[in-house]
């Protein structure tokens, strides 16, 4: 299977700019398999909100969804330099090489939930960091990210105050702050695709004219 | 518990080097402690962090997370405490285990009043 040619960035992209337009959307995270619910609370599983460390929740790696569709999930990098490129930050004008064959694999067991850009974008979670009296509010935010392999790679990050959340906290500053995103990710995964709008990307917001 | 023990088996390496005993005893306190308070949902699992987290579901809007932490250069393990209403947590809190397990006491009965002011 060739890798899909929608997913790539062109040298005739720009990046997508914040706009209030994008709380319309939605974004899709891939897990690499498809049973992630816990039957019990009805939420995915912690292994499957994050599949290492949770220092991936400072930067959590989701797609846009509408160019970038379900079946993209099944898409995973192979291990080794070529990764590398594809994973690293692409710039506007860069030409991209195109994946070869043996730069991915089309995984036969995958799965996905979503996220609603206009439910976590801003969201306003008060804090306690002793250390950090002058901060009450953590805020989450969104912004495109995109890398060589995917043009609609987006992230979801979060600062306190100014400053993005991986400046200097200590460790337990860091389990307790990195856990409370976890359950915030947690409680506001959306598993069900039915909920999900078809809502295609204007062009106008990445395309240069 | 037996749910758990058997998430804990089958993703045993997210816990590399610590002993199942130790892991079980601080899981089954925490369930206990939040099985005490009649919760509808209750559920134990294994995190890729090295943490357990056991989750307390009361009614449609209080949920807890209580997340625990195992590190082989800790003799008392870290936790931490998440507390949700409608989806948005009130409260988040960290500690060690013992600590963390009082303040969920502490702060349950009062968030009930506030859920279920008929009770």
């Amino acid at each position: 299977m060739a890798y899909p040619e929608h997913l790539l960035p062109q040298a005739t992209f720009h990046s997508i700019a914040w706009q209030t337009s994008l709380c319309d959307y939605f974004l899709l995270r891939s897990t690499p398999e498809k049973d992630i619910l816990d039957p019990d609370t009805q939420l995915v599983r912690d292994k499957f909100i994050t599949t290492g460390s949770r220092e991936q929740l400072t930067d959590y790696s989701t797609n846009l969804y509408g160019v970038y569709r379900s079946p993209d999930a099944a898409l995973e990098w192979v291990q080794g330099e070529r990764k590398l490129y594809f994973t690293s930050p692409w710039h506007e004008g860069d030409q991209v090489e195109m994946p070869a064959d043996e730069d991915f694999i089309q995984r036969e067991d995958f799965g996905f939930f979503f996220y609603s850009v206009r439910v976590i974008h801003n969201f306003p979670q008060p804090i306690q960091i002793p250390r950090m009296h002058t901060h009450t509010k953590a805020r989450c935010y969104v912004c495109h990210t995109p890398v060589n392999g995917n043009f609609w790679h987006f992230s979801v990050r979060w600062k306190v105050g100014n400053e993005d959340i991986e400046t200097a906290l200590s460790k337990n500053e860091r389990r307790n702050l990195l856990s409370l995103v976890k359950t915030f990710l947690k409680n506001h995964a959306i598993l069900f695709t039915s909920s999900i709008p078809d809502t295609p990307v204007p062009t106008a917001w990445y395309r240069e004219t | 518990m037996r749910l758990f023990e058997n998430r804990l088996e089958a993703d045993r390496a997210f816990l590399e080097g610590i002993e199942t005993s130790k892991i079980t005893a601080y899981c089954s306190n925490s369930v206990e402690v939040m099985a005490a308070f009649l919760p509808t949902r209750l559920s134990a699992d294994v995190s890729p962090d090295a943490s357990i987290v056991v989750q307390a579901f009361y009614g449609d809007a209080l949920r807890v997370f209580w997340e625990t932490f195992f590190d082989a250069e800790e003799d008392v393990a870290y936790s931490t405490l998440n507390i949700t209403l409608h989806k948005k947590v009130v409260i988040s809190e960290g500690g060690q285990f013992d600590e963390v397990k009082k303040r969920f006491v502490e702060l349950l009965s009062p968030l009930f009043k506030v859920i279920f002011p008929y009770l």
